[in-house]
């Protein structure tokens, strides 16, 4: 049985170490902010490499504070206003649109040169997708939300040029891996072929690129199913474990939340792989390995395990570190456990 | 034609506010110096409206959502899962109710409460006053209801009467966020009786969906919809001041389009509540509105 059987990897963030987060906004673009992220970056993967995954996305995003304002403070064209709120007492920053957007300055390119300089190859660099960019912000200038997005589509296009650039400077003929994350997909259902043309167009000519795609807490994933034959991407990393319930069990009824991968299944004609959320990161309760061995044998009934990856259900700096690595040693447990059964 | 306008609902907070809420939160500032501290934006907000001749609600600095407050308060409700409201990237927590029951806590009075700053509900009382109160229609349908909605309507009203009689007024600002569909029913005969009703709507309205005579029905603006509003109820009124986008609308231009409509008076309100936009847009949208009115 290969190895190359549910793959586990990280979906993005990580919780920041205190000694960076305490003094990321003062000391950011300095030198200080250099060594500090990078200091974090190199920590954070060896804790990853130590709870056993496979690949390490950027090492908990250390040089971003969050996915969405790191995008647009590098985008000529937006404006901040003030923040907005999210939930509670709890706000983000939204940008407006008010002039014709264009790149300032790369987006993670820098994140991208340090981790080679490192010599870490077993990557996926997520990037906040077209959609996104363009459900969360205002827009005082463009026609209309197709227009929008298509336009953070052009930017993401070119950035992600550059990375592919970059990397084959060091890896030539190797493929990288691009996670293009997209919260905001299914939030509006009628609104899917926006979905679609934005993302298309963002990796459009880019090639010798394993593109998937990151969706969390939808409404309603068969949405995103429904059209993902024409999404030109290799697979999908969801979140299901948030929707599932906390008892034993590979039935229907114990694994509410992974129902629908049978639907996925039903509709996969291209074969996408599919990176199943197996722990939530909302909660600090750490899923036992039985629990996770139950979640990969309940979709292992439904998919054959190549095209079943292996993750948390998004990021997880909403946890502590401490519990960020328990839920993932777990999974990393879970998986050995369950390839040796296969085997 | 007269024209009013009204700013209602959740409005956006100063940053001295947020960062006095989030000390609150983690513990280090008392609930009344909290209560303290939002009474006195309240009235800096109420004074600011009152001085460009713009009618208000309470701007709602101590509701972390349109239900939140309502739910703790009354038996048999309990604040349930982060909800998306409708399509924006702004959560709620979701009203899960089993009944709906009396209310546990004297709504003007200064009562501490868990996950949410403290009661009361509103900063101002009196006969000039209007209380903001989501709609029956909305709640229920926002909500997690083991009930059948009619018996759902008729107790949350008469929970809002016990409110408002606390606050002295009989003016109230009743808002649904969700269109209705065409055999959905508001049921107000009763209420209407009592309360100077201000009806806000959502999408298209149709003249069976409100029963009762509100003293004003305010709409997305459509001819159908304003001559339907302007059918069954006193005073119609149009949502033209964009609460979903920072683009500054021109007093004139929203003028132009009120003007269009053959009526003696009109309210211009906004799409939203302000609270899904930064605090400096909401305060210049405002600024705008006070140059619309006579």
């Amino acid at each position: 049985m290969s190895e190359k059987y549910l793959i586990s990897q990280e979906i993005g963030s990580f919780r920041k170490p205190t000694y960076l987060s305490s003094v990321f906004h003062k000391i950011q673009g300095t030198e200080e902010f250099n060594v500090l992220a990078g200091r974090a970056t190199i920590e954070t993967i060896d804790l990853f490499k130590k709870a056993g995954l496979d690949n390490i996305g950027v090492g908990g995003e250390m040089f971003r504070w969050e996915m969405y304002e790191h995008q647009a403070n590098r985008i000529n064209g937006i404006t901040f206003y003030g923040p907005v709120r999210s939930f509670d007492n709890r706000y983000y920053k939204k940008g407006s649109i008010t002039d014709r957007i264009e790149r300032k300055e790369p987006y993670h390119l820098d994140e991208l040169e340090f981790l080679l300089e490192n010599n870490i190859s077993n990557i996926k660099i997520p990037v906040t997708g077209p959609y996104t960019m363009m459900d969360w912000s205002f827009n005082e200038h463009y026609r209309d939300r197709y227009e929008t997005a298509m336009e953070f589509a052009k930017l993401l296009n070119e950035d992600m040029r550059e990375l592919k650039r970059e990397w084959d400077r060091k890896y030539p003929g190797k493929k990288l891996e691009i996670q293009i994350d997209e919260p905001a997909t299914t939030t509006h259902p009628d609104e899917m072929n926006i979905v679609v043309d934005s993302i298309n167009k963002s990796v459009d000519g880019i090639d010798n690129v394993e593109f998937s795609m990151h969706v969390c807490y939808s409404i309603d994933y068969r949405l995103l199913y429904d059209v993902m034959d024409d999404i030109k991407i290799d697979g999908f990393n969801l979140e299901f474990a948030n929707r599932d319930t906390l008892e034993r069990g590979t039935d229907d009824s114990s694994r509410p939340g992974y129902t629908d991968l049978k639907y996925f299944n039903e509709h996969n004609d291209k074969k996408k792989f599919m990176g199943l959320g197996v722990t939530d990161v909302h909660i600090d309760y750490i899923e036992p390995v039985e629990l996770i061995k139950d979640r990969i044998n309940y979709a292992l009934k439904i998919l054959p395990p190549e095209l079943i990856r292996l993750n948390p259900d998004c990021g997880l700096r909403t946890r502590t570190r401490e519990i960020g690595y328990e839920k993932l040693k777990n999974m990393d447990i879970a998986r050995q456990e369950i390839l040796k059964e296969i085997r | 034609m007269k024209i009013n306008t009204l700013v209602y609902g959740i409005y956006p907070k100063t940053n001295e506010l947020r960062l006095s809420i989030s000390r609150w939160e983690k513990g280090l500032l008392p609930d009344a110096a909290l209560n303290d501290r939002i009474d006195d934006e309240k009235h800096e907000f109420y004074d600011r409206l009152n001085n460009n001749e713009i009618l208000y609600t309470d701007p709602l600095f101590n509701w972390y959502d349109i239900f939140r407050p309502l739910v703790l308060i009354t038996d048999g409700m309990q604040p349930g899962p982060l909800t998306r409201y409708k399509e924006t990237n702004t959560f709620y927590r979701m009203p899960e109710v089993s009944e709906i029951g009396g209310i546990k806590y004297s709504p003007d009075k200064f009562t501490p409460l868990n996950e949410n700053p403290p009661l009361p509900l509103y900063a101002e009382y009196g006969k000039d006053f209007n209380a903001f109160l989501p709609s029956p229609y909305t709640f229920f349908k926002m909500s997690r209801v083991e009930m059948a909605y009619n018996d759902f309507e008729k107790q949350l009203l008469n929970n809002y009467v016990q409110i408002l009689k606390k606050f002295r007024t009989r003016n109230v600002i009743l808002f649904d966020s969700l269109p209705y569909e065409k055999n959905s029913v508001l049921n107000l005969e009763d209420f209407v009786k009592e309360y100077n009703v201000r009806l806000i709507t959502a999408g298209n309205i149709y003249k069976e969906n409100i029963r009762g005579r509100p003293k004003s029905i305010i709409c997305d603006n459509n001819e159908n919809n304003v001559k339907i509003a302007s059918e069954i109820s006193d005073e119609p009124g149009i949502k033209l001041i964009d609460g979903y986008n920072t683009k500054l609308e021109k007093p004139e231009d929203i003028r132009n389009e009120a003007l269009k409509y053959d009526l003696d008076s009109i309210i211009i309100t906004h799409t939203e509540y302000f609270d899904f936009l930064p605090r400096m847009i909401a305060d210049k949208k405002i600024e705008i509105m006070s140059k619309i009115g006579d």
